[in-house]
Parts: C-alpha cells; structure tokens; sequence
C-alpha cells in the first residue's frame, strides 16, 4: 500500500524506445486515459507533450502532485491569454480608429455649419462624408462587439477550465482534510501506547535489576559459606563437591541466563514496538505533506477566485527510538527463613535500593515542599504539585509495581520520567527537583 | 553473616545453604512471574498498536485511491483543454478573417 509515486520505470521505457515528438506525454498518461489519448489530435497530444515535460525526467514524482501542479501551470492560461491580448489588440484598434473617425466628423459637421451660414454650395456633399463616418462607425462598433464577445468567450474558457481543475483539486484536498484527521487521531494514540509500553518496559527492567540484586547477595552469602567451610578444616575440593553448594551455584547460574533472557526479551519488545510505530509514521508523513503540497499548488495561482488559503498547521514530531536502559545490579538482597536453626542471612535490604512506595512518597514530600504557582495554557494560577504529585495506586496500576518492590534512586527516576511522559507533562516543570531528590539521603 | 570470624557448625552451615537455596527458588519464581506479567501487557497494548496501525493503513490505501481518481480526473481536464486549444487554432488557420 506504499504510495506509488515513481515514474522511473516510465522514464526508462521513454528513453530505451524514443517516441515520436506529440506521443512523448504518452508514458506518462494514466492508464483509464489511454483511451482518450489514442483519439486525440497529434496537435492536442503536442501540446500535452509540452505540458508534461517537467514529468519526463523527475525521478521520484509525487504524481497526483506533479500532475497537479501542470494543471496550475501558466501554461494553460498562456496559451488562452496571448490569443485574448491579440484580439484584444484588435479591438483597441479599432477603438482608436473610431475616435479618429468621431473627429474628423465633428470637423465635417462644423465645416457643413459654417457653409450654411454663410450661404455657400457643399453642405449636401458634408452630410454625405458625413453619413460614411457614421456607416464606419458602426461597422467598427460591430466588429468590436463581436471581439468583445470572443475575448469574454476565452475568459470564459480559462474560468471554465480554472474551475473544474479547482473542483477536482477541492474535492481531493477535502478527502485529505476528512482522511487525515482520524489519521493524526490514531499517530497521537500510537504515540501515547508507545510511550505507555516504555513505561512497562522500564518499570519491567527495574524489578528484573532488583532480582539481579537478589541473586548477588545469594553469591555473596555462598561465598561466606564456603569461607566457613574451608575454616573449619575442609579442602577446597571437599568445599567444591558439597552437593548443596554444586545445587546452589547450577540454580544461580540458571538464575543469570533467565535474567539474561528476560532483559534481551523486554529490549526485543521495545524495539519491536518503536519499529512498528516508526514504519508507520513513515507511511503517513508523505500524505501529511501532500495536503500541504495539493493547497500550495492550488494558492499558486494566476487569476484570484477569491478562494480561500487553508493551512495544516500540525506537524510531526518523528518518534524517536528509545534506547535500552541498562542498570547497575545491586550488592545485596535479602529474604528469611523460618527453620529449625534460624540461618543468619539478612534478606532485608539490598544496598543503595528501597522500597517503592518509600521512594513515592519522598518524592510527593519534595514536589509538594517546592511546588510553585504556574499559568497554565487557560491563564489560570495554578500549584505545579497538582501536576506532578503521584497518586500510588495510579503508579503501580501503570507500572505493575509493587508497594515492597525494591529500586534505586536513580532507577525510580527514570520511572518517574516516562510517568510523566504518559501524562504529557512538560519536563520543566520537575527537572529541579530530581537533582534535589538524587541528592537528598 | 552477623559474625565473620565464628565458625559455624556443619548444621549452621546446612541451614544458611538451605535458606540461600529457597531464596534462589524465590527469585526463580519472582522472575518467572516478572516475565509472565510483562508478555501479558505488552500483548494487550501491542494488540492495540496493530489495531490502530491497521486503521491508518485502510486510511491511507483510501487516499490513495482519491490520488489516482483526482489524477485521472486531472489528466484527463489536461486533455480535453488541449484538445480545445488545437481545435480553436484550426478554426482560426480556416478562417482567418474571423478575428476581424
């Protein structure tokens, strides 16, 4: 469903078998008019001939677009207006021979006034010369009125053509304007899924980052095991068969390639998904300029209609491909168990991360502490913490987090970010107090 | 380990290689469901992308079908307007005083 906008193909034809002077149009006319072609006049193929050779060697044509721009060419009105200005011409001259004539009547009629005054032969002739102006006159009046007529017949041409090119021209401009607008509906959607699923896909990496953490503090406690082990008298080799210690290290390593997988899978996921979203933001973008292009061609014109220009003011904004966020693993995790020797591991905490709702709710405290008074688009006051204070529940509804899931600051700032990316709201507004939260203990 | 330098009894040893190995199992299942999680709700919302792109498209093949009308129709106005102009000339050559 690519836009078929290459007349290469057609440019080779044209010059592998070159084609008599009026058929060199003839690649190019669309196959519906073939028909009409091959009854044309060699003088009319001529002149479309001339008219279409910007189209001969323009690879790439945008065709609805080229072809257009043809039509709205001076070309046509030229041809229609140098025939006009030369009976128009004509016509002048005419005009200027009639006042000639209007005077030398006038001096006719004064010389035929003095002669009756003062008695002398010649008046009747006067009147005769006279009465062959008038004829002439009027002959000339004639020819003018049937110049005039034909001058108005060819404007009326021009306008005929004019306007049935500008019906065709409105009709498909208006199909773009009622096409593209669900068009930009369904990108702006797309849009904001793409932004959504980069907030899974963060949140996701961020609890896999916290098992990644998990997983080396277990590392961590088995080498303090075998560090037992090897104190209390026992060989390397006998620390290297315990059979719990061999189980132990095969389910780590299991562990790693899972979380491997996992990360290489959300990353497959993402780009999977910012590829989809790209093609088809490619796809639309030459359609959006095309309206434009269609509206410029027709404003492009010679005589004023008194149409109005539109304009298509919104343009894209390209995706932009999301990079992968690769997270430092974390040094230590913790967990329990209730045996009949109680183990001295602390699953508790693992280093430089906490707690998710921890972490909100610190950083509701700072946006509310330094929350300050902004116009919004609608010239009303307003708190910037009514924007970017976060209600828990919606975040963990968004993210699939949980309330005890573990991360670092960094790590929630992130989520943070793509947050507010989903809520369209502008960056500027929390920079400051991400800098005060990464810093603060 | 609360105490480095105490060694522990084998039993001691036993118990923390347990609870570590149960804390593997922990992880292994946490991840299993991080991954389950996540391939459910990029499936929906990726469902949802295919559903609007699919849209776009069927719009776009609709343009494109109003290009090749408007081009036909243009071509076609190109046409007839030179097959106009050719005929007004020959009537002109055949009847030159007609201007007068």
């Amino acid at each position: 469903m690519e836009p078929k906008q290459n007349t290469n193909n057609a440019v080779e034809n044209n010059i592998s078998a070159p084609l008599p002077e009026p058929e060199r149009a003839a690649p190019f006319v669309e196959k519906t008019n073939k028909g009409f072609w091959s009854k044309m006049s060699s003088g009319a193929k001529e002149i479309m001939s001339n008219a279409y050779e910007g189209i001969y060697m323009t690879p790439g044509l945008n065709k609805v677009v080229g072809k257009m721009e043809i039509a709205y060419n001076q070309f046509w009105m030229d041809i229609k207006e140098g025939k006009a200005a030369r009976l128009k011409d004509k016509m002048d001259s005419f005009g200027a021979e009639n006042n000639s004539l209007g005077k030398a009547k006038s001096e006719i009629t004064k010389a035929a006034t003095m002669l009756e005054e003062i008695g002398l032969p010649g008046v009747a002739t006067n009147l005769r010369a006279e009465k062959k102006i008038e004829t002439q006159i009027s002959k000339n009046e004639n020819k003018m009125d049937k110049l005039q007529g034909r001058i108005e017949d060819r404007e009326n041409r021009v306008k005929l053509f004019a306007n049935k090119r500008d019906a065709i021209a409105d009709r498909l401009i208006t199909h773009y304007e009622k096409k593209l607008s669900p068009i930009e509906g369904n990108l702006g959607v797309l849009e904001q899924r793409r932004n959504e699923i980069e907030l899974f896909c963060i949140s996701t990496e961020v609890k896999i980052a916290e098992q990644k953490a998990r997983i080396k503090k277990i590392e961590d406690a088995r080498s303090k095991i075998e560090e037992n082990y090897l104190r209390a008298g026992y060989s390397d080799r006998q620390v290297r068969k315990n059979s719990a210690i061999k189980e132990l290290n095969d389910q780590i390593n299991s562990l790693y390639t899972d979380v491997q997988l996992e990360q290489a899978k959300v990353a497959a996921r993402r780009r999977a998904v910012n590829k989809k979203i790209a093609k088809v933001n490619r796809k639309a973008e030459p359609y959006r300029n095309k309206k434009n292009e269609l509206i410029r061609v027709k404003n492009n014109r010679p005589i004023d209609f008194g149409l109005k220009e539109r304009r298509y003011a919104d343009e894209w904004k390209g995706t932009e491909e999301t990079e992968g966020h690769p997270r430092k693993p974390g040094d230590e995790i913790y967990g329990y168990q209730d045996d009949e020797i109680e183990p001295e591991i602390n699953f508790e905490n693992y280093e430089n991360m906490e707690r998710f709702d921890v972490l909100t709710e610190r950083w509701n405290i700072l946006i509310a502490q330094n929350s300050e008074r902004i116009t919004d688009t609608e010239g009303n006051l307003r708190q910037t913490s009514e924007f970017l204070l976060i209600p828990p529940e919606e975040i963990m509804q968004a993210t699939w987090i949980s309330p005890d899931n573990q991360m670092t600051k960094e790590n929630f700032v992130k989520i943070v970010e793509q947050y507010y990316k989903v809520k369209k709201i502008d960056k500027g507004m929390y920079e400051k107090i991400i800098s005060i939260f990464i810093e603060t203990k | 380990m609360n105490d480095d330098n105490k060694i522990k009894t084998e039993d001691e040893l036993i118990a923390d290689l347990e609870s570590l190995l149960d804390e593997a199992k922990n992880v292994e299942k946490e991840v299993n469901i991080i991954s389950k999680d996540f391939n459910q709700e990029i499936d929906r919302k990726e469902t949802e992308i295919d559903q609007g792109i699919k849209e776009i498209d069927n719009d776009l093949t609709e343009l494109d079908q109003a290009d090749k009308e408007a081009e036909v129709d243009i071509e076609k106005l190109m046409m007839e307007e030179a097959e106009n102009i050719t005929e007004e000339e020959k009537e002109i050559e055949a009847n030159p005083q007609k201007t007068e």
